[in-house]
């Protein structure tokens, strides 16, 4: 009886009840996108920026970021460069301030760099049995130079850019580059063809292009002496969305056959310590994508490790990548959600206690007992959170299977998932009112069938 | 005053329950921001400590060739508005006025380009004839360039001595990145209508820095008066365009208030959000490494400022409410206060005192707390215990005062209208009455 009373006082009180709804509402829904919505994104979440990159993930070999695993590691001298247009890499589309500026980079004691390719080898190793991992590869790109003249009343201009081998068979079957090409896409075995990224300014080619290769020297990269290749340009990819608010990925990429860039690596001599800069990851499941980057970034602490659409938001906010990896603090945001929640159930039950005392003591004057005033007040207090925990959680709901679902997840798996969301969601919500609870259930028990009638 | 001190005293010691809840709520806030504040100052340190000085005492400052000046505006009507328009900044006077600039030593003029040559891919920076920079650079052999074919190469290139006299040919792409790309103004981009040259090496210097490691030749600027265009799309420099200026300074450390100097000369380039500064775009200041590891440290840190700001948000709640409900709670008494003559302010004041009394005990607390962590468990990111620095004391505490006086406003407002028959009945009490 006492619990259908508490249920009672709750509906009567129908204005306070849904505040304290809203409130865990509010907190169910925080719960919800930083232990699962937070984790990564829908299947075809930054797609354009996906294309471009032919992958998920890249691994730099070198220190651009820091984390807080670099601070507590320590070792590193941070020095300000402007970056090497002699190491292109895609990233330059996205942010292209640390080649035009500069930026930080974090030198190891040993200098780094020394057993780049053996390192680069090993991660490739571990990641192939990674069953997160469907596909990895090991990444590579040439600068070259180009003699262009826009206007025949203009002068000529020499333009920068890069080639990038890439891998057809993923282009074509997961990233479905096919779609995106005026003109064709590459063919397996096709030699000194390519494809450009249009949107670059000051490097638009067209037909045959004489693009010129440096040559390798004793002291590096040796532009005066260059390969004049000629390279046929067989298609040009757009990675301009449909709508006009996001950016026009591009960079200053020709995208040839790996046959391609060897022929001109064994022409020029330049060997693959110098072309290889990174590591490109695909995942097999979108949904995991930012919690597997963590485990990377803890797990490969000599590479950066950037997540694609962490690019690709850089992009579209017009800002550079950030230098500092922001601290996982999701758990901490999951308990606080849930405090301020269940101490503002707390705060209205209390309140609704004070105006309810003269009831209570009547109800203790006829005979109720500590435990019927309990049960009462906790039946109220738990409902209360319920209700908010149900609506939060179903608000959300169709967000988690869709992000699950999108990423061909089995049906079983995402009902499980969602399942064990919930109970996670009733567990943390209905505890937090039991404890929370016994605020408005001390003020309850401390009132007194004398202290009513005296108008106390 | 007296009284009411007593009497918050003797309301404190019945409510006890209530306010060591308030107290310890305080406490929490303070001790958290106390901890997480030292510990990411402690991490920052580390960071910047880790970062490479530049050893360059000048302000390093890409350029846009023009600004855009906006006359006065008359008051009288019948005045016409004189035109805006675009004013060069390479000429004289605008150098001038550059360089007058408080703590500037002298200013050097000079064209940066992106250079591919049998060196690899370099910066190629033309220094204007005569400038100070040329006494700064270094010579290890040779001679300076004194023309536009000679060249300077660094000693960083290997056997480097053995390229003096030699020819070497330079080839320098349009804006790699193009400066329309990003964050630059829109102003006419003319290419370098030689974009392949043969420059003859005469020395070899070493780089004191990353900001001058390239490249270096000669450059013969051109003065220009006046711009009769306004689009900026459209006004013309005849090349050379220079493109970067060198501020070198009494006083690096003060590099700052010289950059803010700069900004203040010239506010009105339009389409350059800060911090691309009119018309200095981009900016190396000196202590530039150690403020970009400033930055990355607080970018890490961000979500942990996110929580303490949500714990503090949290105990706020909490303060909020627990005052209101001590409200209610004693009503009462107040009323019987009021009765017995005491007056309004007096008796909000009791209500304030107590929570001062809170406030005082859960502050105490919370640094003594956060001092406890700090000297016992928690270790820096350093590895040496954490320091508590006062401004982080004394931001603490004055972040908690403030959070109290926000709190005791309702109880206080409400104890100071209530009537007497409102606070002894229960009724409502209007925070603000209005007065007949």
């Amino acid at each position: 009886m006492f619990v259908a009373l508490g249920l009672k006082n709750a509906w009567r009180n129908r204005g306070k009840t849904a505040l304290g709804i809203v409130s865990m509402a509010v907190a169910a829904v925080i719960f919800m996108s930083s232990s699962t919505l937070s984790k990564g994104y829908p299947a075809r979440a930054y797609w354009e920026a996906r294309q471009l990159i032919g992958a998920e993930i890249l691994m730099l070999p070198e220190k651009i970021a820091l984390s807080t695993d670099t601070l507590s590691t320590g070792g590193y001298t941070w020095e300000f460069l402007k970056r090497s247009y002699d190491r292109p890499n895609p990233v330059m589309g996205f942010d292209p301030t640390p080649y035009r500026y500069g930026a930080m980079r974090g030198v190891a004691p040993d200098g780094g760099d020394k057993h780049l390719l053996s390192m680069i080898d090993r991660v490739v190793k571990e990641l192939g049995q990674d069953p997160n991992v469907s596909r990895v590869t090991v990444r590579e790109s040439l600068p070259f130079l180009v003699l262009l003249q826009l206007k025949s009343d203009e002068p000529a201009f020499y333009g920068y850019g890069f080639i990038e081998p890439r891998d057809i068979t993923a282009d074509l079957e997961q990233y479905g580059l096919g779609d995106t090409v005026r003109g064709r896409y590459l063919a397996e075995g096709d030699l000194l063809k390519g494809v450009v990224c249009s949107g670059w300014p000051f490097l638009q080619l067209t037909g045959r292009v004489s693009l010129e290769f440096p040559r390798m020297s004793e002291s590096g990269y040796d532009y005066e002496n260059a390969l004049t290749e000629q390279i046929e340009i067989v298609g040009e990819m757009s990675f301009r969305t449909s709508n006009p608010a996001l950016p026009a990925y591009s960079n200053p990429v020709v995208f040839v056959t790996p046959q391609t860039l060897e022929k001109i690596k064994e022409a020029t001599g330049i060997p693959d310590s110098e072309t290889v800069w990174g590591i490109g990851v695909s995942v097999k499941n979108m949904a995991e994508l930012e919690s597997y980057v963590a485990l990377l970034r803890r797990q490969y602490p000599d590479f950066t490790v950037y997540a694609v659409p962490q690019l690709a938001a850089a992009a579209s906010n017009r800002d550079s990548v950030g230098v500092g990896v922001p601290m996982d603090m999701r758990r901490v945001t999951e308990v606080l959600s849930f405090m301020i929640a269940a101490l503002l159930a707390a705060t209205n039950l209390s309140i609704l206690m004070l105006s309810r005392k003269n009831e209570i003591g009547i109800l203790r004057a006829l005979g109720a007992t500590q435990w019927n005033i309990i049960s009462m007040v906790l039946a109220e207090s738990l409902w209360i959170a319920f209700l908010g925990s149900l609506i939060g959680g179903l608000t959300t709901q169709p967000a988690v299977a869709y992000q699950l679902l999108s990423n061909k997840i089995a049906s079983r798996t995402v009902v499980l998932t969602m399942a064990a969301n919930l109970g996670k969601l009733m567990g943390f919500s209905l505890g937090a009112a039991v404890l929370f609870g016994f605020l408005p259930v001390a003020k309850a028990l401390r009132v007194t069938p004398a202290q009513v009638m005296r108008g106390e | 005053m007296r009284d009411s001190i007593y009497l918050a005293q003797s309301g404190f010691r019945q409510r006890l329950g209530t306010y060591l809840v308030m107290a310890l709520l305080v406490a929490f806030t303070v001790a958290g921001y106390l901890v997480v504040d030292s510990y990411w100052k402690d991490a920052a340190e580390i960071s910047t400590e880790g970062a490479e000085p530049l050893n360059f005492p000048y302000i390093k400052s890409h350029v846009v060739h023009a600004y855009l000046s906006t006359p006065p505006i008359s008051r009288d009507p019948d005045v016409p508005s004189p035109a805006r328009k675009y004013i060069p900044l390479f000429n004289d006077t605008e150098l001038d006025r550059i360089r007058n600039l408080d703590n500037v030593e002298s200013l050097t003029v000079a064209l940066s380009e992106d250079s591919f040559s049998r060196f690899g891919n370099l910066e190629y920076l033309s220094i204007e004839d005569e400038n100070p920079l040329w006494e700064d650079l270094g010579l290890r052999e040779g001679r300076l360039p004194e023309n536009s074919q000679e060249i300077l190469i660094p000693e960083t290139v290997p056997n480097a001595s053995s390229y003096i006299g030699q020819t070497v040919s330079v080839k320098v792409t349009r804006a790699t990145v193009p400066q329309t790309f990003w964050k630059d103004p829109v102003l006419k981009d003319d290419p370098d209508p030689n974009p392949a040259k043969s420059l003859r090496v005469v020395g070899v210097y070493r780089p004191s820095s990353s900001m001058l490691s390239g490249l270096v030749g000669w450059l013969e600027v051109r003065r220009v008066e006046d711009y009769p265009e306004l689009d900026p799309k459209t006004v013309p420099m005849s090349w050379p365009v220079p493109n970067t200026i060198f501020l070198k300074l009494d006083d690096p450390s003060r590099a700052g208030s010289v950059s803010f100097a700069w900004r203040i000369l010239y506010p009105e380039m339009p389409e350059a959000p800060f911090p691309m500064i009119p018309p200095s775009k981009v900016e190396w200041l000196p202590d530039l490494p150690e403020r970009l590891m400033s930055e990355a440290t607080r970018q890490v840190a961000q979500p942990v400022f996110t929580n303490t700001l949500n714990a503090f948000s949290l105990g706020t709640i909490g303060i909020f409410a627990g005052m209101f409900m001590s409200f209610l709670d004693r009503r009462k008494e107040l009323g019987i206060m009021k009765t017995v003559g005491i007056d309004s302010a007096h008796t909000a004041v009791t209500v304030s005192m107590e929570v001062v009394f809170s406030g005082v005990l859960g502050t105490l607390g919370g640094v003594l707390a956060a001092h406890m962590v700090t000297r016992y468990y928690v270790t820096g990111i350093s590895g040496n215990p954490i320091l508590i620095p006062w401004t982080t004391l004394v931001s603490g505490v004055s972040i908690a005062g403030i959070i109290l006086l926000a709190a005791t406003y309702i109880p206080n407002a409400m104890a100071r209208q209530g009537t007497v028959m409102e606070l002894l009945y229960g009724r409502p009490i209007p925070l603000v009455r209005k007065k007949n």
